[in-house]
């Protein structure tokens, strides 16, 4: 097996694009709920949290980077048969793309108990599933230009909603973030582990990176994607804690799109109705870069073309999404996938970079001798 | 063969389209304004005015009342009494009765965070009389529906997110916070209209006392900073005798010189001064433009403006004071001195709600107000 890919001219993207493909895939449900779960364990001063998670992401991402520079043009599904053999590294190649999977079936899942509780309570998971798979269907066998196209797009079309901000920003209450600094090192830490759910999906850069034409440019790009992201992630966590009160921030499940519940205007009532819709065109790029890596892996993997892998996915998540229900396992689900993916993102890069290097001087040593 | 796929997909799209639900507005009834009343034996009692839009009928609103152990199943017995599907996405005044509101609101508040289908934007009150009875006022001197009549008596008694306009996430977020309690307007129907009366000032979820809608400054001042707002102070007349012009004033002085002012900035700071023996400081500034005078006081000089200052603080001094004694005899903390307590905490321990309870009644505030008269109008 070859571990560099050759990528035709054609498909190569400039390394501008990944702040936009890092942001789209990294902003999804995550941000909906996120708040309560960063407060839950860190209180007041979770925006400490955040910003630790913010240097904590750099890091990962430098090191990410880093290990696919000692590659020519290879992603992580190559690497890892590269580095732990045919076997092994396949196995692992389908942790990631059974973790692609999962994400993209729970980012589904929550949209819908989005919908069914804010919106149609009585709408069938499989009409919002089926309309969503369409467009993933539709987006991801354009390859992978239009891809980049709609995550450009859709990343810029949903930024007016941070201009509604300023009704909870005006009703917020600031002495609910003293007193400071009362969070002990521990439950700092642990708010950085419940941020992760939200900031999975940078590690689409692992399978991203042959398809960047300018390389030695990524690394820009892809540090402003985390600090655009962070500071989505801040900002209305922030205003959350000002807005409700601690109490209540404990109970409330997506308190994102109730911090809007206020806004009203003469011409809408009802904003919510308008940002549930429009949250859309947050998660098409999430799901749709999820998809398009699923069926890289496998064409990496097991040589399956991407049109099959593509149908049969989308089929699965049709099936899987009808069936799970309650809530119960949704938040099951993303617990699961919020814990694994620590250890996947967060961790394992640490892991792999050593054996990469190893591997590489090794290799060097055996070409010289 | 890909626009065949093409097509495919949006044949399919389409088609998913219908699946979801529909409901047509003239077999709705909105409801725009909620009331709640305790009955006897565990039942509620829902009055809610709706809008139809059904052709045949002219009036384009209704009262409609249903009893039941919850606020939906309440609902839920009114719908069945009309031909319309009741709908609460349009809710905008939530009001509870006042016997209701003395045994506590907390249990109908449950549904309104819970069902996200409600907004938060709808402002909550209290009525004087059963909320039955305030939603039944048919009064000719209302041109507009009741509904439509009170949350307008709200929108239009303030500014900015300042009482009256207290909506349901300003309540839910007092009463959720540690050393606060919330206060709501009260209505009252005085010669058959309502009125927007007093300020209900509530313990936790429960009614404790009123006070007069004519003290929602002193309130406001104490939450956010305020412009543009009358304020209305009788000062004793006796410091400003000499300063009376005394020829044109012929008939008997009264005894209380009564002002008017328009305040063009006010602000408050509350700061904690002794933790152990509960002492706090709240300073109080106020800009103030002179607009009414009962007596003709001729502001000639400086003195006379220092002096009316002078008086000022003091009246508006007292006037808290009297303010937090009522405040701590109900042991409501309105004024919310236990947030500002709760914000010094030492490290380790977090006020509960039981220990601020106790030591709510025990504080001693000094309140500093410095006024100034920034002019006098166009009349000396």
């Amino acid at each position: 097996m070859n571990i560099n890919v050759t990528i035709n001219k054609s498909l190569k993207i400039p390394a501008f694009y990944l702040f936009f493909i890092i942001h789209g895939i990294q902003t999804g449900v995550g941000i909906m709920g996120v708040p309560r779960y960063i407060f839950s364990k860190a209180h007041q001063d979770s925006w400490i949290s955040i910003l630790l998670a913010l240097i904590f992401m750099i890091i990962v991402a430098y090191i990410m980077l880093l290990i696919l520079k000692q590659y020519e043009n290879a992603d992580i599904f190559n690497i890892q048969v590269d580095i732990f053999g045919s076997w092994i590294g396949k196995l692992f190649g389908t942790v990631y793309i059974l973790f692609f999977a999962a994400t993209l079936i729970s980012v589904i899942l929550t949209y819908i108990q989005v919908i069914q509780i804010f919106l149609y309570p009585t709408i069938p998971s499989f009409v919002v599933t089926g309309l969503l798979i369409f467009l993933v269907i539709y987006i991801v066998s354009g390859g992978i230009k239009t891809l980049v196209g709609v995550t450009f797009i859709f990343v810029i079309l949903s930024q007016w909603i941070l201009i509604l901000a300023y009704d909870p920003i005006s009703r917020m209450d600031w002495a609910h973030f003293l007193p400071m600094f009362q969070a002990s090192i521990p439950d700092l830490l642990q708010g950085v582990k419940a941020t992760t759910y939200s900031v999975t999906g940078f590690e689409i850069l692992f399978v991203i990176y042959p398809f960047i034409s300018n390389k030695e440019k990524a690394k820009l790009p892809v540090i402003l994607g985390l600090c655009y992201t962070t500071f989505l992630i801040l900002s209305t966590t922030a205003i959350s804690i000002g807005y409700f009160s601690a109490r209540d921030l404990g109970d409330i499940e997506w308190s994102t799109i109730t911090l809007f519940k206020n806004v009203s205007y003469t011409f809408v009532e009802r904003l919510d109705y308008l940002l549930i819709a429009e949250w859309m065109m947050i998660i098409i790029p999430n799901i749709a870069i999820y998809m398009w890596a699923i069926t890289i892996g496998m064409k990496r993997l097991y040589k399956i073309p991407q049109r099959i892998t593509l149908y049969t996915t989308s089929f699965i998540v049709l099936i899987v999404a009808t069936v799970i229900k309650s809530d119960i396992y949704i938040n099951k689900l993303t617990d699961t996938l919020s814990s694994v993916g620590f250890w996947l993102i967060f961790i394992y890069p640490f892991v792999l970079l050593p054996l990469v290097i190893l591997k590489k001087k090794w290799r060097k040593r055996k070409g010289s001798v | 063969m890909k626009y065949k796929q093409i097509i495919c997909l949006v044949m399919l799209s389409i088609l998913l389209v219908s699946c979801i639900p529909t409901r047509d507005i003239e077999k709705l009834g909105v409801i725009n304004t909620g009331g709640v009343d305790k009955l006897d034996n565990d039942l509620i009692e829902v009055t809610s005015e709706i809008f139809h839009f059904a052709s045949q009928s002219n009036d384009l609103t209704r009262i409609v009342s249903g009893k039941g152990k919850t606020i939906k199943d309440s609902v839920e017995n009114a719908s069945s009494k009309s031909n319309f599907t009741l709908t609460a996405e349009k809710i905008q005044l939530e009001i509870y009765g006042k016997e209701t509101a003395k045994k506590g609101i907390l249990r109908y508040i449950d549904t309104l965070d819970r069902d996200a289908s409600l907004p938060d934007s709808m402002y909550l009150a209290i009525s004087d009389t059963s909320a039955k009875e305030l939603l039944s006022t048919d009064s000719e001197d209302i041109s507009l529906d009741i509904g439509q009549f009170l949350h307008g008596l709200i929108e239009e008694n303030s500014t900015d997110h300042l009482f009256p306009r207290i909506n349901f996430q300003d309540f839910q977020s007092s009463f959720y916070d540690i050393g606060k309690d919330p206060y709501l307007p009260l209505f009252e129907i005085e010669d058959g209209i309502p009125i927007l009366a007093a300020i209900a000032i509530m313990q936790d979820d429960r009614y404790v006392g009123r006070i007069p809608i004519k003290d929602k400054l002193y309130f406001n001042l104490m939450k956010e900073n305020i412009k543009d707002m009358t304020m209305e102070l009788g000062l004793p007349t006796k410091p400003f005798e000499k300063y009376i012009e005394k020829e044109e004033n012929i008939s008997k002085r009264e005894e209380t010189l009564h002002t008017s002012y328009n305040i063009l900035k006010g602000s408050s700071k509350t700061k904690l001064i002794d933790q152990e023996n509960l002492v706090f400081e709240t300073d109080i500034k106020l800009r103030l433009n002179l607009i009414e005078m009962t007596e003709e006081v001729l502001i000639k000089n400086e003195a006379v403006i220092k002096l009316l200052e002078k008086e000022v603080n003091k009246a508006v001094k007292t006037h808290y004071e009297e303010l937090l004694a009522q405040l701590q005899e109900w042991n409501a903390d309105a004024f919310e001195y236990g947030s500002v307590y709760r914000s010094h905490k030492d490290k380790g321990h977090q006020l509960t709600r039981n220990e601020w309870r106790e030591m709510f009644p025990e504080i001693t505030v000094n309140f500093n107000v410095d006024a100034k008269v920034v002019s006098h109008g166009a009349a000396d």
